[in-house]
């Protein structure tokens, strides 16, 4: 287990923030809330991550995320 | 894949109303302010630094470090959050009255049994934030002086459940939940219990007995649960979507959050929009926000034009409009 402290959260937050800030990295977020994983979604996450060939010096991360609120428009993928 | 994603040329019938836009410039959310969904459908809810990068546990690090417990319900009371369950009741008046409770053991106790037909706010913050709750169920234990909390959720939210449960490992893997958090002196640990497809345990006396393996049964009060609840102990049990206000309003201030809603009511509401509407969905909006403009602004009015009948505003709220 790890100890966290005040400052173990400011520095995390700030490499996540790194992380996601540099222009060749790509997020891909597809909507897995229960309502998009019945419309599909976990289908559509795994064909992407399945599919996606490394291309450039682009970092893609295909992240599960939970529902944005566009019920109707499920399967969502920002 | 590379044409229609990455080199600017998407598909035109797969987008929102024909055009690439960002979530946040779609006509659907113009009127909307998310705070209890800030983080929903924003980041990976299973991964905690995700959240901890939109400044997740920075309250329960202000509150158990910077505050004392008394301050932390001042900050309640004056934000007036009332319960988002359907009660209304002052969220830091409960705490408030189980705080001064002199008990060996004390309570706090997620209600995520959500048994209105149709409605599905709290699923998606579970599913969508889980973090938050636990953050908010911390500092919520630190107010009352409560080392123990409950999330009592619908057993037929398994996506739910399992995000939560996730959450609660990540929290106790780094130390955020369990003996002596961030370097206090504050112990508090979290157990899921599942319902077993009762809606009245979703009233808080039957989810009392229903936590203690009897029964989902009422019964009268008083006793209040705040003096005598779970085991006996004093005990506060808040709705989920109250929970996912109270790091937000730890952190940004008791008169942040009484910048939006009314004066009486401050604040957002979760609704979920379902049934004969155009754009169904989940939306957040701020107290006050007229039911006309919720139908035909944010819901984009009634399919084929057709005239407005009736609207069902969900069992907590009580009304068919």
């Amino acid at each position: 287990m790890t100890k966290t402290t005040p400052e173990t959260l400011k520095n995390i937050k700030e490499e996540v923030i790194a992380e996601q800030g540099v222009d060749d990295n790509i997020r891909i977020l597809v909507g897995m809330g229960t309502c998009g994983i019945s419309a599909g979604a976990k289908a559509s996450w795994k064909l992407w991550k399945r599919n996606w060939r490394q291309k450039k010096t682009w970092i893609v991360q295909i992240i599960p995320c939970g529902c944005a609120g566009m019920c109707s428009m499920s399967t969502l993928l920002r | 894949m590379y044409k229609h994603i990455f080199a600017g040329d998407p598909v035109v019938k797969y987008t929102i109303d024909g055009e690439f836009k960002t979530l946040s410039e779609q006509n659907f959310y113009q009127k909307q302010k998310r705070v209890v969904l800030k983080n929903c459908g924003e980041i990976n809810p299973e991964d905690i630094r995700e959240y901890i990068a939109k400044d997740g546990y920075q309250a329960l690090a202000k509150a158990v470090l910077e505050m004392s417990p008394e301050e932390v319900i001042e900050v309640m009371k004056e934000s007036n959050l009332r319960g988002r369950g359907g009660g209304g009741f002052s969220t830091g008046m409960k705490w408030s009255f189980a705080a001064p409770n002199k008990a060996d053991q004390k309570y706090i106790v997620c209600n995520a049994d959500e048994g209105d037909p149709g409605a599905f706010m709290d699923r998606s913050v579970l599913e969508g934030d889980p973090h938050a709750v636990i953050e908010a169920m911390a500092i919520g234990g630190y107010a009352i002086g409560a080392t123990k909390g409950y999330i009592y959720v619908r057993a037929e939210y398994p996506v739910a459940v399992q995000r939560l449960q996730t959450a609660i490992n990540q929290a106790k893997e780094m130390g955020l939940i369990g003996k002596n958090i961030l370097g206090s002196k504050f112990n508090f640990d979290i157990d899921i219990r599942l319902g077993a497809g009762a809606f009245v345990c979703g009233e808080e006396t039957a989810l009392i007995a229903s936590l203690e393996g009897k029964r989902g049964m009422s019964r009268n009060k008083p006793p209040f649960p705040a003096n005598q609840g779970l085991w006996n102990k004093p005990t506060c049990i808040n709705n989920v979507e109250t929970l996912a206000n109270v790091p937000q309003i730890i952190l940004n201030g008791a008169d942040w959050f009484r910048g939006f809603g009314t004066d009486k009511s401050p604040g957002t509401k979760v609704f979920a929009l379902g049934g004969k509407i155009n754009q169904t969905g989940l939306i957040e909006i701020p107290m006050g926000v007229t039911l006309r403009e919720v139908i035909y602004e944010i819901g984009e009015g009634i399919p084929d034009n057709k005239e407005f009948k009736a609207v069902q505003t969900g069992l907590g709220l009580q009304a068919d409009v």
